[in-house]
């Protein structure tokens, strides 16, 4: 049997998909002020960009032959969601890479962003600490140096949304 | 699953992930990142949409660590640990040259000793890299990033470097840079660098300079002191006092003192009295010598030669060490005989001996200078005069009565023509005695002479070269003095006595002489000459009549004679009457009678000639003082 297609059923699919929509936005107007589509998913794309303070100028390494022990190399971690959901819990780690050590308060995130130290890679804490061998035999959990740390992560409070941009940058001193 | 860790376990994980970060900090922290290491570095992130976890990972930025050259030589205004002496060879400062960079590098070492400085008194004997000196081609060593070479300069100091004074020795002659380290090298117009000889790196070749000092010290300083009396009376000790110092800043080891006995040829040497006080333990502890450098030991004083002993040997008892600024007494008697010739003092010395720090015997003798100068000790002088006649300074006098202060030369003064005894002389009468002046007191002597007595109106005078220059010898005073005549030396002298004119005769006329010690004037002596004046026979002519002296009478004639002399024998005295000689006229107016006779001298007589006119007495001899007469008798006619 033919089905036939009531002209009259059209303004009614018509008002389903509206409803529906609607029904996004009350989803979307619930989980956050931002409308997204209940399947937006995010997608960021992570730069990273180094660069060598030099005789008072700033070059990019790049554009660097070699870098030289003592010189300081600024990292920066620049990160773009360019899908259409927001991305949360948003995390961006920095290694510290071999042969450098991590400058102390150095770590600079744009927005708010905790950031945390890793001695290990594994484990992270806005202060690591180290088990030190005191004068008299006993062992004492004392802060670690800059210098022992491996990784910095940021952390930000807020999602990373659609088209939105991130830096965090941090320095580091070659050995 | 839990996935939280419990909290023991979440500790033993930060302990043993902590040690190991700690080991490995404490490596990174000294080493740079070697040339030509990759650094790499990816950046990552992690989100979520709600529902599902999402992670993406950064591109990968590389860069290459430059090769830097780098030296650093340490220490820097560093200070030895020890001090150093005058004549310390061979000073080790050592320094560390390391490889500041961050590739295998070569350092550069000047010949011989050019990449060392030494200020003050000191100079540089050799450099060692390693255990290598560095020779006339100099020396290079290849050394990793990070590594060290270890590099002494070995310094010989000046045996006239002042005490407190500083020794400054630099390795490498940078002139800037942070501690003198790590500047690009350059050669100076009078290099002392050591540099990296590398050429490739970014900041070229660079150089460093260390600096090491040290302070001189004194070494072991032995200084002794003597002290004694300034006098001592003969027959007596000397009682020494030797204070052994080290006035160095190290140990004066094995020290011990020689005393050097002030002898004199045998018999009259000083001897070793032993030690006193409280180094009375010494004399079972010590050793004598005659040489000074072969020695016996003895355990007793008892035990010590009379003879042969010139040194006397002790160990202090602080051995085998006598500390900087530590000092030890010793006390010790030396005997000096009665019979010790005085005239000179008793000079002793004593010499402290040890090893100093370089292992060097280092001595030090008592008193001022090189070679010291004597304590001494003067031995009171006692005088002993005895004044004499010729060739007998201590006769005594004649008779029960006779000492050696009136011991007497007598000489007679012949008047022609002879006189009868009482006549006044009609000139001066000059007599010259020789008499023996003897040093019998304990030191050379002078003497002074005086002449006490003298015959009235007399002068008298003293020569003591044989009459060569005479003297007027005053009655008391210190104003003529003898030469110098050493201990129990003689000394003949004249003495010249002139009476003046109209001195009676048949006299004797007496002068005292005395001696006086000028080293001890309670000591003096004295000797008589005496001029027996016209001789030293009187005649008394005495004359009796038995009544009135007519003719028939008896005369009886005396001829009475005297020996006056002390000392001299009348020998061959004849005596003549004759009765017709002069103004006599007893042989025209008397004729002989009787027997003449002779008294006082035995078997003496007396006869006439054939016309009984002259009578001879035998030769007879009178002694000192004797007497006698002669008498014969005539009747008158």
């Amino acid at each position: 049997m033919k089905k036939i297609i009531n002209k009259s059923k059209k303004p009614l699919l018509g008002l389903m998909i509206g409803f529906l929509f609607l029904s996004s936005i009350v989803v979307l107007a619930k989980n956050g002020s931002r409308l997204s589509f209940a399947n937006a998913k995010p997608a960021v794309n992570v730069v990273l960009e180094g660069t060598v303070e030099r005789d008072n100028a700033v070059l990019s390494l790049d554009k660097t032959e070699a870098v030289k022990p003592g010189e300081v190399l600024h990292w920066t971690i620049s990160s773009e969601n360019k899908g259409d959901g927001e991305a949360k819990d948003y995390k961006v780690v920095g290694k510290i890479p071999a042969g450098t050590e991590f400058i102390a308060d150095s770590a600079k995130p744009e927005g708010l962003a905790k950031v945390t130290y890793s001695l290990d890679g594994k484990n992270f804490s806005a202060q690591p600490m180290i088990e030190e061998k005191q004068a008299d035999g006993s062992i004492k959990s004392v802060p670690a140096p800059a210098a022992m740390y491996k990784q910095v992560r940021f952390e930000w409070e807020n999602s990373l949304n659609p088209n939105e941009k991130l830096n965090a940058s941090y320095n580091v001193k070659v050995k | 699953m839990n996935k939280r860790l419990s909290n023991w376990s979440l500790r033993t994980l930060y302990a043993l992930v902590s040690a190991g970060l700690i080991f490995a900090f404490s490596l990174q922290g000294y080493a740079q990142t070697a040339a030509g290491t990759p650094i790499k570095n990816t950046a990552s992130a992690t989100y979520s949409d709600g529902t599902t976890s999402y992670s993406a990972v950064s591109n990968e930025v590389t860069i290459t660590v430059a090769k830097i050259s780098g030296i650093a030589i340490t220490p820097d205004a560093g200070t030895l640990s020890t001090t150093v002496v005058p004549g310390q060879q061979d000073v080790a400062f050592q320094f560390t040259v390391t490889n500041t960079g961050n590739f295998t590098d070569t350092i550069n070492f000047l010949a011989n000793n050019s990449s060392a400085t030494v200020t003050g008194s000191a100079t540089i004997d050799h450099i060692e890299v390693g255990s290598t000196t560095i020779g006339s081609s100099g020396h290079s060593a290849s050394v990793v990033a990070g590594g060290t070479l270890t590099v002494t300069v070995y310094v010989d100091i000046s045996s006239t470097a002042a005490a407190s004074s500083t020794i400054q020795v630099f390795l490498g002659d940078a002139a800037s840079g942070t501690n003198f380290d790590n500047i690009a090298y350059s050669a100076a117009t009078t290099p002392h660098d050591v540099y990296t000889t590398a050429t490739g790196a970014v900041n070229g070749q660079r150089e460093a300079r260390g600096d090491l000092s040290a302070t001189v010290a004194n070494d072991a300083i032995p200084d002794v002191t003597l002290t004694g009396p300034t006098s001592v009376t003969p027959g007596s000790n000397i009682a020494y006092s030797a204070t052994n110092c080290n006035v160095g800043a190290r140990d004066l080891t094995n020290p011990y003192l020689v005393i050097a006995l002030p002898n004199q040829p045998s018999p009259a040497e000083t001897t070793f009295a032993g030690f006193t006080g409280s180094s009375t333990g010494f004399n079972s502890a010590f050793s004598y010598s005659a040489n000074g450098s072969s020695w016996t030991a003895l355990t007793s004083l008892a035990s010590l030669p009379t003879s042969g002993v010139n040194y006397i040997r002790i160990n202090l008892t602080t051995n085998p060490l006598l500390p900087g600024g530590a000092c030890e007494t010793v006390t010790y008697n030396v005997n000096v005989p009665s019979d010790y010739d005085a005239t000179n003092p008793v000079n002793a010395t004593v010499t402290l001996y040890g090893t100093n720090s370089l292992g060097t015997l280092v001595s030090d003798i008592s008193g001022t200078g090189a070679s010291g100068t004597p304590t001494v000790t003067n031995v009171t002088k006692i005088g002993g005069p005895y004044l004499g006649p010729n060739g007998l300074p201590q006769a005594s006098g004649p008779g029960s009565g006779g000492n050696t202060n009136n011991d007497v030369t007598e000489k007679t003064a012949i008047l022609s023509p002879a006189v009868a005894p009482g006549t006044a002389t009609t000139s001066a009468t000059v007599v010259t005695f020789t008499n023996t002046l003897e040093n019998k007191g304990n030191a050379t002597d002078t003497f002074t002479f005086t002449a006490p007595t003298v015959p009235s109106g007399s002068t008298v005078e003293v020569s003591f070269n044989g009459g060569g220059t005479w003297v007027t010898v005053p009655t008391s005073g210190t104003t003529v003095t003898s030469p110098s005549v050493a201990k129990d030396a003689t000394l003949q002298l004249q003495i010249r006595v002139t009476l003046p004119t109209g001195t009676l005769s048949g006299a004797a006329y007496d002068t005292v002489i005395t001696a006086t010690s000028v080293n001890d004037n309670t000591k003096s002596n004295s000797t008589i000459d005496r001029i027996l004046l016209g001789g030293f026979i009187n005649l008394n002519k005495s004359v009796s009549c038995a009544s009135s002296c007519e003719p028939g009478d008896t005369v009886t004639y005396t001829v009475t004679f005297t020996n006056f002399s002390a000392t001299l024998t009348a020998s061959g005295l004849v005596i003549t009457e004759d009765g017709a000689a002069g103004t006599n006229n007893w042989a025209t107016y008397t004729t002989a009678t009787g027997t003449p006779a002779v008294t006082g001298v035995s078997g003496a007589s007396a006869s006439y000639n054939v016309g009984n006119t002259v009578l001879t007495s035998s030769s007879m001899s009178v002694s000192p003082g004797g007497s006698g007469t002669l008498t014969f008798q005539r009747k008158i006619n």
